[in-house]
């Protein structure tokens, strides 16, 4: 069931972000409504191939964005292979494993921007892009990850209920 | 005597003493006997009505409350519909007054066609500085075209697909814009950052700039029309040591609130960079 709603989901997602939460920045930072939803929705015990959502997510955001191929389709798919990776390992504490991921993910993302645009763009000063871009969009991210995985959990549950034995 | 019959005599009586009491009420005389007589009967008037109309409101309330409640729910329905149209209508209040300003904008420049646009996004990463609006090919959009509002530059068509346009705004890390100043004519560049602060660059060290110059397109490179408005300069650093002046601007655009733009479509940009040594 959680899989046939990935799409829409994964597409809705990607157009609250370019409309309504790219419009919402604190100092220059962003945060990721998109990557730290889908990580909640990695970690919910019931989930599965995540990692096509996240390809998928990267692939629309990669259409959208300037700067095509490694931004946002690397980041992400990286990040959905640390949460394949992380979650059968740290699964007891999952809002633990849900900061860690979110702030992994966020500086794969934040790293990955600064380089591409770096090299194929513009030289952006480097202080500059981690102290007013990065921190505020890793913290952002961090942030809005507590009640992106409260909902996100209690959307799963519901629409994918443990079977009682 | 017919007159002095006993009869008449009782009437005639009668009449005085009516007439008698009409005067002496009249005159006042009476008021005070006829307070005291009349004061119990009110009293006794007013307990009788208070408990009449308490027990009408007895039977007749519990419909009036049930009509008051529909009135009620109805009044609170058609406030709430008001309320919505007050909403709507603020809202196109304010589109029809940025709309009215690109149409004056637009008449005060003929020899160039527009095409309004509305921002419909903004780029999902935070190091970059582009809007996506809702026009495309589709429109006559191309890549290139300028986009500007009715308060200056706004950027440069960068990609274009059926229906939508993603720009490039000229506060973008990797945007440069050729400008002159308007007072000297001074050419120079100025360049976009991460924090949205433009600065201008290769500004002659001999040339005087001061804070509120106004700053045009050149039309230099072939990228943008000339004399379209960009912004004023803000602050000036002038070192002595140093090949050129350094200063930022502020933009005439307010880019935080973007909400239409015009894109300019019968300007052909020019693309120099073969001819770039």
């Amino acid at each position: 069931m959680i899989a046939i709603l990935g799409i829409p989901l994964v597409v809705l997602l990607v157009i609250i972000q370019t409309t309504v939460v790219s419009r919402l920045n604190i100092s220059y930072g962003m945060m990721d409504i998109v990557l730290v939803s889908l990580i909640a929705v990695g970690i919910h015990p019931r989930s599965k191939h995540i990692i096509y959502w996240f390809l998928l997510a990267g692939f629309l955001l990669a259409i959208i964005s300037p700067i095509r191929l490694m931004y946002p389709l690397v980041p992400y798919a990286l990040t959905g292979f640390l949460v394949e990776y992380l979650r059968k390992r740290i699964w007891r504490i999952p809002l633990i494993l849900m900061a860690i991921l979110t702030f992994l993910g966020s500086l794969i993302s934040q790293f990955t921007a600064y380089l591409t645009i770096y090299f194929t763009q513009t030289a952006l000063p480097l202080m500059d892009s981690i102290l007013q871009v990065s921190l505020p969009s890793i913290t952002l991210n961090i942030l809005i990850g507590l009640p992106i995985y409260l909902v996100i959990k209690d959307w799963g549950d519901t629409l994918s209920p443990q079977e009682v034995e | 005597m017919k007159i002095l019959d006993p009869r008449w005599m009782r009437v005639g009586l009668v009449i005085l003493v009516i007439v008698g009491v009409l005067l002496l009420t009249l005159s006042g005389y009476l008021t005070p006997a006829l307070d005291s007589a009349t004061r119990p009967v009110i009293g006794i008037q007013g307990w009788i009505s208070t408990r009449f109309l308490a027990l009408k409101d007895l039977f007749t309330l519990p419909r009036d409350v049930a009509s008051l409640r529909q009135r009620n729910a109805e009044l609170e329905a058609e406030v709430s519909r008001l309320n919505t149209d007050v909403i709507t209508y603020q809202q196109q209040l304010k589109e029809a007054q940025v709309l009215y300003a690109l149409l004056d904008f637009a008449r005060t420049s003929p020899e160039n066609q527009y095409v309004a646009c509305s921002v419909i996004g903004r780029d999902p990463s935070p190091f970059l500085q582009y809007i996506i609006i809702d026009h495309g090919s589709d429109q006559g959009i191309k890549f290139g075209m300028p986009v500007v509002t009715d308060n200056g530059l706004v950027g440069t068509v960068d990609a274009v697909t059926a229906g939508a346009s993603r720009i490039q705004l000229i506060t973008d890390p990797a945007s440069v814009v050729n400008i002159q100043l308007e007072n000297t004519g001074t050419e120079a560049t100025i360049t976009g950052s991460i924090t949205g602060e433009i600065q201008l660059s290769m500004l002659p060290q001999d040339v005087t700039v001061q804070n509120g110059d106004i700053i045009l397109t050149s039309g230099l490179g072939g990228k943008y029309p000339a004399s379209i408005m960009v912004g004023q300069v803000s602050s000036v650093t002038k070192q002595v040591n140093s090949l050129f002046q350094q200063a930022t601007m502020q933009p005439s655009v307010d880019f935080s609130n973007l909400t239409v733009v015009l894109v300019i479509t019968n300007f052909r940009p020019l693309d120099i960079v073969p001819l770039m040594p």
